[in-house]
């Protein structure tokens, strides 16, 4: 989806991996080592010495493009603020998983995106780039804030049936964290969700979301994310192209469709493909089955088998052996 | 503004409406409640009836809501955003609802 070599180092080797990438990595990765998965942490920590190389590049082609023509400022201005959305939606799974996903927490998403993006790329990198005529990203004001998380978490407990992992209701000492790190938000839009969804499962049920969620044309996420400034109002907006509606999330999906509407015109969108019947047929069965999904990689936590592999793996009789056999030839 | 490409550059929308026959995708939006964490999008015959819809396409979905009951919630109605009132024997097609139409409702 980007137009060119330079374009994509932009796209990757800047907005991605040198704006936002450490949003992934440091709190992922201390994340996986807090609770005990070292198999991540070592991909990670690997993984970490190759972006920094990316990001060295990254840093080095956005310079050398501005201080080649005053002609690019504004041509990598717009990339920049194309990709910086794109890359802040996608990261949308990691501040659900920092918040919600973690037996032990490491740190908010909220004081992650302080630390990581308003302090270091706003704060430090942002104010050495305005020399070149460069500003912070559009739409970066709606980055920002207590919302992102709880959204996109509550919207994976209840499409959870095929999600592809399991979920739960966080429980007293979790949603009592949750209060503390997001003080304006939690108690006021998202405990009383979370209670209610409490009562049905004290009542023998589970809500899932029997259906099929709109999706945004550009990031194709559902279509979960709220009007800036109002936690209560799901954000619409949409654009007619050549007789036809599509549908987006946010203003900053909106400016990138509309800048370019050829390209996101051809999205596979998977509700849409299912929905022509490309997906395995027309029940929710048949399109897990056609995604390969098997019964229990998918639903509730508590009772399944990631629950119960988790008690095993945490008594301690379990714990890993001192050295594994090695293995001939290595 | 338009894409900026060394040749041409069309390709058709994967999700226009030919592609789904008689039937058009439709998306529903309960505003200002946020039980159901996205909007809903689903595929209905354009010829289908108000209640049709109501009763065989959405109320479905919204069972999941226990607060939910379809006799007593009142609910006022808006396609692409302009009120609409339907008696219910009117298609989706002559009540405005066109191919990714958004249907929304509030409590009324």
């Amino acid at each position: 989806m980007s137009a060119g070599p330079f374009e994509f180092m932009i796209a990757i080797g800047f907005s991605f991996e040198y704006l936002l990438a450490n949003l992934l990595f440091v709190p992922f990765m201390s994340g996986a080592s807090f609770n005990g998965d070292l198999p991540t942490m070592t991909f990670g920590f690997s993984a970490q010495s190759d972006e920094s190389r990316h990001m060295t590049f990254g840093l080095e082609a956005i310079k050398f493009l501005l201080e080649q023509d005053p002609d690019n400022v504004p041509i990598v201005q717009e990339w920049i603020d194309k990709w910086f959305w794109r890359g802040y939606r996608l990261l949308a799974l990691v501040s659900q998983m920092l918040d919600y996903m973690l037996p032990r927490k490491v740190m908010s998403w909220k004081e992650s995106f302080e630390l990581y993006f308003e302090q270091q790329m706003l704060g430090g990198l942002f104010p050495d780039l305005e020399y070149y005529g460069i500003k912070p990203p559009r739409h970066v004001q709606h980055a920002i804030g207590e919302i992102l998380s709880h959204q996109v978490y509550w919207t994976l407990y209840q499409f959870s049936f095929a999600a592809a992992f399991n979920t739960t209701i966080p429980d007293a000492e979790h949603q009592q964290w949750l209060a503390e790190q997001y003080p304006e938000s939690f108690e006021t839009h998202y405990k009383p969700l979370w209670d209610k969804a409490r009562t049905l499962v004290d009542n023998g049920d589970r809500f899932f979301y029997l259906g099929l969620p709109q999706l945004c044309q550009v990031c194709q996420i559902p279509m979960l994310f709220t009007e800036p400034g109002d936690p209560t109002t799901l954000c619409q907006r949409h654009s007619i192209y050549e007789g036809e509606r599509y549908v987006m999330c946010s203003d900053g999906c909106k400016w990138i469709f509309d800048r370019e509407p050829e390209k996101y015109v051809q999205a596979w969108l998977p509700v849409h493909q299912i929905y022509q019947g490309n997906c395995g047929g027309p029940t929710v069965p048949d399109v897990l089955a056609w995604y390969q999904l098997e019964p229990g990689d998918s639903g509730e936590y508590v009772g399944s088998q990631e629950a119960q592999d988790w008690v095993t793996w945490h008594t301690p009789s379990h714990a890993p052996q001192a050295s594994p056999t090695p293995v001939a030839g290595n | 503004m338009a894409v900026r490409a060394i040749g041409e550059y069309t390709f058709p929308s994967r999700s226009r409406q030919e592609l789904y026959g008689d039937d058009q995708l439709v998306h529903v939006w309960w505003k200002g409640d946020l039980w159901f964490a996205a909007t809903a999008c689903f595929r209905a015959p354009k010829a289908m009836s108000w209640n049709d819809f109501l009763a065989n396409v959405v109320y479905p979905l919204w069972s999941c809501d226990p607060d939910f009951d379809a006799e007593t919630t009142k609910l006022s109605w808006a396609v692409d955003e302009t009120p609409i009132a339907p008696s219910g024997e009117e298609s989706l097609e002559s009540l405005g609802v066109g191919h990714k139409s958004l249907i929304s409702c509030q409590a009324a």
